[in-house]
């Protein structure tokens, strides 16, 4: 199907690419229906936009290429809430917020997006003890932005 | 804002299913023990706030978001 986005126009999207956030997110809890869209020619990224709110769009990003330590314990309430059966179908995500300059963006990994891959149902995870911030920088110490790499 | 006085030990009720128990006080601080169903989602009201206050930061994003975005792959 095809669907408006805030930055590409339309886009026409699969039934993969379409996830239901039966909780919303917080702030947006009246949002629950988004899809995710690649960013054309920037595989670091991908668009989580709302299908209901073309103006609704946030960029997220996979933490564990900038934090490859990065660790969340899913509790049973989010298991059941995504109905999560199989860890295999289980895809983390950060929002990204983007600033300007760019090397001040920061990601929320006290929040991350948890997506069942096979339900097709997510939830934006808060973390209850975790020492993770909300504004993370993307880019550590110049020579440590790129780990997976070294 | 319905006010009720507690003491150690003692609940409030909410609803059928939700409660709350005060565990202990100590000075300034109180320390909850919280009974509910898990499709309720339960958080520290300032950590809540903040993560409001984050997404709604990061669905605005600068004008030039693709812009920053793309320069992005070259640094």
């Amino acid at each position: 199907m095809e669907i408006q986005t805030k930055y590409f126009g339309k886009v026409t999207i699969t039934e993969e690419q379409q996830f239901q956030f039966p909780a919303g997110l917080p702030g947006f809890v009246e949002e629950k229906d988004f899809a995710l869209v690649a960013f054309p020619g920037n595989e670091a990224f991908q668009l989580l936009q709302s299908m209901n709110d073309v103006n609704l769009a946030f960029v997220i990003t996979d933490p564990y290429y900038y934090y490859t330590d990065y660790a969340v314990d899913l509790d049973e309430a989010l298991q059941e809430a995504i109905e999560i059966e199989d860890r295999k179908e289980i895809v983390i995500m950060a929002i990204v917020t983007i600033q300007d300059p760019f090397k001040e963006s920061t990601m929320n990994l006290q929040a991350p997006l948890i997506f069942n891959v096979g339900k097709r149902l997510a939830k934006q995870y808060i973390l209850q003890n975790s020492t993770y911030a909300s504004k993370t920088p993307l880019l550590q110490q110049e020579q440590g932005a790129r780990k997976r790499d070294a | 804002m319905l006010v009720l006085t507690r003491k150690t030990k003692q609940s409030i009720q909410i609803g059928d299913d939700i409660e709350i128990q005060v565990l202990a006080i100590e000075g300034d601080q109180v320390r909850l023990g919280i009974e509910a169903p898990r499709s309720v989602d339960i958080h520290r009201k300032e950590i809540y706030l903040d993560i409001q206050a984050e997404n709604s930061a990061a669905s605005v994003g600068p004008q030039n978001l693709l812009e920053l975005i793309e320069q992005s792959k070259d640094s």
